[in-house]
């Protein structure tokens, strides 16, 4: 598979998509620090207001691993288009004429994939926290211990996108298009992000076991207690951090093999264009 | 060797055969023309025997593997193909996309023997070689095409219409690379509408008509059982036809482009004979040789070319 693996890699680093993806994830945190840096510039979000009291560079960082944002939009857009070129370029049917398993064909995207989108997300986290620590305190609030939680934030962030990664190539394997297959993974991404966002006004603690079934649901967890905006106004959750996040990573990894069995077998029982 | 041998090979799309109960089979070192009309099957089949569709029903082996084996990808390793078009990366050049075909394919090759391969099929200028292939013509994207199945030396290459968008010089320039192949052992399928092109380098024909195999048929046995006729251009044909009908030896009496034709190896002595004895003055007479064109239009059923 690793002669597959180094052109299908060799294929998306000459592609023009991805040099537009990596402006994009560059561009966005640029964007968003000056704007915010801008906004405190002239006053309006200051220390001493409630809004500006929330804001500091660990509530920039924490917003970056959302899969509603801008580049959580950015990377199915991308992965699905660089997956489904392989479908309409007719160079999937080389693969596949040269003799190669449409297993490791899959596992092949499978993993370009989620080496984009994990690219992508750790260019776009790290541009966020560099430009944000540059203009503000990493958060007013000095009592809380972050080291720990930014290690399972980024840890968990980033399993969101190999899990979307996973959702991606799903569909864009065995629906062939990348129209479709970029419409669904952004409905499964809203369609997650809202759920949670359901559970979570509800009564988090009497879905606890939701974890198991939504697999950014963990990410919700962390987001929405101590490191984010909502998190510093909600620091009630003692729940084991620890647990939590291997209970995360195991949804995900799930989930995750779940979708790959779905898209493996549609592409391996159908006819390729 | 049977390199390729299918067994009643069939596909159904939508409930309509596009291809049924097929059994062909291919043997080193054969050039296997496969002839048939737009939507007949051709296409089909090498899709079929390529793995990138599987058949409704039938088998087929290749190199004696047969397609439900684990083996077959192992042994589609020497085979390469073009399917419909050339396929390729259009944001690439024409040896960026050379470079991804190797990895695909699991060779090694350095960037001369790649660029000495662009030259042999006549992609050699600098302005093509810093171009994408998404800018190239159809001629060039096939002539590309044809590079990237050659890249791997395979023993087998299946190509469907690989004359389509080239210029007469293409034309020419393939069928030498064909053989010159062919002479070093390589078998090949090659599907194809311009038959006159397949004539001049086939050892073996199918006939496909309607998804079904008609006749397979080598070069050999078709020359030697060749049907001849003689085109006459009477100065009055109307009476010729007439005295040759009366005559009652010329059972196949036909037109070719207005010139009256007879079929089924007649004897030209005896032509002219009556024509002499019934005061017919000839402008002209040829004897000609059934082309693979003419066998093909006679067994689908529409008789010789008007």
């Amino acid at each position: 598979m690793s002669r597959l693996l180094k052109a299908d890699l060799y294929r998306v680093l000459k592609s023009r998509l991805t040099l537009i993806a990596l402006i994009l994830a560059l561009a966005f945190p640029v964007l968003t620090v000056l704007l915010y840096a801008g906004i405190r510039a002239i006053g309006g979000l200051g220390q001493n207001d409630a809004a500006g009291a929330l804001l500091g560079a660990n509530s920039i960082i924490g917003s970056v691993y959302s899969l509603s944002n801008n580049v959580g939009l950015v990377i199915p857009v991308f992965a699905g288009i660089l997956v489904c070129l392989d479908h309409s370029n007719g160079t999937l049917r080389n693969k596949v004429i040269a003799g190669n398993r449409r297993t490791e064909i899959y596992f092949s995207h499978l993993i370009v994939s989620i080496l984009f989108s994990v690219a992508l997300i750790t260019i776009y986290a790290a541009v966020s926290a560099g430009l944000s620590l540059l203009f503000f305190p990493f958060s007013w609030d000095s009592s809380l211990d972050l080291c720990p939680e930014i290690l399972y934030f980024v840890l968990n962030g980033t399993m969101a996108f190999v899990f979307i990664a996973t959702v991606s190539t799903m569909f864009a394997m065995s629906l062939r298009s990348a129209a479709p297959a970029i419409i669904f993974t952004i409905i499964t991404s809203f369609f997650l992000v809202a759920v949670n966002s359901v559970v979570m006004m509800i009564d988090y603690e009497e879905f606890k076991y939701a974890v198991y079934f939504i697999p950014t649901f963990a990410g919700n967890i962390f987001t929405l207690n101590d490191f984010s905006i909502l998190g510093l106004l909600n620091q009630s959750a003692d729940a084991s951090r620890s647990l939590i996040f291997a209970e995360a990573m195991l949804s995900y990894l799930f989930f995750g093999v779940v979708n790959t069995l779905i898209g493996l077998t549609v592409f391996k029982n159908r006819d390729i264009k | 060797m049977n390199v390729l041998t299918t067994y009643g090979l069939s596909k159904v799309y939508k409930g309509h055969y596009a291809l049924k109960n097929v059994s062909m089979h291919i043997e080193e070192g054969d050039i296997y023309g496969f002839v048939g009309e737009n939507g007949a099957g051709k296409t089909t089949l090498i899709r079929l025997v390529t793995g990138l569709a599987a058949p409704t029903s039938g088998s087929y082996t290749l190199y004696g593997v047969p397609n439900s084996s684990g083996e077959i990808c192992t042994v589609r390793r020497r085979t390469a193909a073009i399917v419909e078009t050339a396929t390729m990366s259009r944001t690439m050049t024409a040896l960026e996309n050379l470079k991804v075909q190797c990895s695909i394919t699991g060779v090694d090759r350095s960037d001369e023997e790649l660029t000495a391969l662009i030259e042999r099929v006549g992609l050699d200028s600098k302005e093509i070689r810093s171009k994408n292939a998404g800018k190239f013509s159809l001629g060039m994207r096939q002539r590309l095409g044809i590079a990237m199945v050659m890249v791997s030396e395979p023993d087998f290459i299946i190509m469907d219409e690989p004359m389509n968008g080239l210029d007469p010089q293409g034309f020419v320039e393939v069928r030498e690379t064909i053989l010159s192949l062919n002479r070093q052992g390589v078998t090949f399928l090659i599907s194809s509408h311009i038959l006159s092109e397949l004539e001049k380098i086939c050892t073996k024909v199918g006939i496909i008509s309607h998804g079904e195999l008609l006749e397979e048929i080598s070069m050999d046995d078709l020359h030697q059982n060749v049907r001849r006729r003689i085109v006459i251009e009477a100065e009055d044909d109307v009476a010729a036809e007439a005295a040759l009908k009366a005559d009652g030896t010329f059972t196949e009496i036909g037109r070719e482009e207005g010139k009256l034709a007879i079929y089924g190896d007649a004897d030209l002595n005896r032509v002219l004979k009556l024509f002499v004895d019934n005061g017919l003055r000839i402008r002209s007479v040829n004897t000609l040789e059934e082309t693979i064109e003419d066998h093909y239009i006679r067994l689908i059923g529409r008789g010789y070319r008007a």
